[in-house]
């Protein structure tokens, strides 16, 4: 299909672009229950991400930013992002991230992950 | 200064195609979703068993955003007819053009609610077919999208479901012909949200981007003639690829008026503003709101 498209496209002097940047997978994990506080959160998409536009931030149970604001787009793999995370006291806690990929499709996100023993 | 300067170097940011806060609604065959945004659906290939002449219809339609959250479609249905015992007729069906604006959107409960009309134009389908039509029909149309994001923990594994509806009213330019009442939906069940957005319980590819789902088409006419609801339940699955998505659904009726036997559909959507981002994925007027970002704060 894609071929089919990008023949027909190319013909007509235009150029295949990339997909929406969704979540592929994390670490810690969507929904897990990790013993030790996690020391980032390491978030795998599907596309590349433009690091100016791209974010995670991680709230405790009371609404609160608990990350250390240090989110960065890995430079030899632009589709992981990351940020750091101080030691975590026990509790369930919200990762939000926005992604902007590098066409400019704009896709958010949330998810969560809970800290039984740190 | 980075920021800054990217933004003078880079287009808008542009909104992608069928989110409402975590929740994507894919476009489904029957049910056309409350989105108005750059669609493309080629072909929907559905076959149709009926007493006196089986049905092959293959339908395109095109839908582009005008302004912001406003969106015009054109649609069309190539039909084959082969009437048991007679020869095949073939021929378009009339052209259905169709206006949609999405009215009211709450990103956090995965909910939105959109208006629309549909016109189908009297006259220009195949003369050839015997449902050819030379009056033109209304049909005001209100959609619903809705996900279960707000489900306790307890049933966490039950918020991947959405449901979305469209629910409709005929009217005929035609005093003679009977006006009704047009109710479709779908029940989806997403294992991409499922993955993303509750639990990762590593459900590999290609299982982790599809999306089970139940559709429904009804038709309950509502004067003169005394007929039943009409209509079909279509179990089915639906792949989302990178740039398209592919479903396949049965179509069983109701009762026996909507039909002697079980058909089927297969649909494929080309996700055109993800190919072509330069062209389509934004309005031609104005720019969408991206402004819905959840990582903001609480």
């Amino acid at each position: 299909m894609r071929t089919f498209l990008t023949l027909i496209f190319t013909l007509a002097g235009l150029s295949l672009a990339q997909a929406h940047a969704f979540l592929d997978h994390a670490d810690p994990r969507v929904g897990s229950t990790v013993s030790s506080s996690p020391s980032q959160v390491k978030a795998w998409y599907t596309e590349e991400l433009e690091p100016a536009f791209s974010k995670i931030r991680v709230f405790d149970a009371q609404g609160n930013e608990v990350d250390s604001k240090d989110v960065k787009v890995d430079p030899t793999d632009k589709t992981i992002m990351t940020v750091s995370l101080p030691r975590l006291p026990a509790g369930t806690y919200e990762v939000k991230w926005s992604a902007v990929a590098v066409d400019t499709h704009h896709t958010t996100g949330t998810f969560s992950f809970t800290v039984t023993n740190p | 200064m980075a920021c800054a300067i990217l933004l003078l170097l880079i287009p808008a940011l542009v909104h992608a195609h069928g989110l409402e806060g975590d929740r994507f609604f894919p476009p489904t065959p029957l049910t056309d979703d409350p989105f108005a945004v750059d669609e493309l659906a080629l072909p929907i290939v559905q076959y149709n068993p009926a007493t006196t002449s089986n049905e092959v219809d293959v339908t395109g339609s095109f839908s582009k955003e005008i302004f912001p959250k406003f969106a015009l479609s054109v649609q069309d249905t190539y039909i084959n007819l082969n009437p048991k015992g007679g020869p095949a007729q073939d021929g378009f069906s009339p052209i259905t053009f169709n206006a949609k604006y999405q009215l009211w959107e709450i990103p956090d409960h995965e909910f939105i609610l959109s208006i629309g009309s549909d016109f189908t134009l009297g006259g220009t389908g195949s003369k050839a077919l015997p449902s050819y039509q030379y009056y033109t029909t209304y049909t005001p149309n209100l959609y619903l999208g809705k996900g279960f994001n707000e489900l306790p923990d307890c049933l966490k594994f039950l918020r991947p479901l959405a449901i979305t509806t469209v629910t409709g009213y005929d009217l005929y330019a035609n005093a003679a012909a009977s006006n009704a009442l047009e109710w479709s939906g779908s029940l989806q069940y997403s294992i991409p949200y499922l993955q993303e957005h509750v639990e990762d319980v590593g459900i590999p590819r290609p299982f982790r981007d599809m999306i089970p789902l139940v559709e429904w088409q009804m038709t309950t006419p509502t004067n003169k003639m005394a007929t039943p609801t009409t209509g079909t339940i279509n179990p089915g699955i639906l792949w989302e690829g990178k740039y398209c998505q592919i479903s396949a659904e049965v179509s069983v009726p109701i009762n026996s008026a909507s039909g002697p036997a079980v058909g089927g559909l297969i649909q494929c959507q080309i996700f055109i503003d993800d190919l072509f981002p330069k062209i389509f994925g934004h309005p031609i007027f104005g720019s969408d709101d991206v402004s819905n970002d959840t990582t903001s704060d609480k």
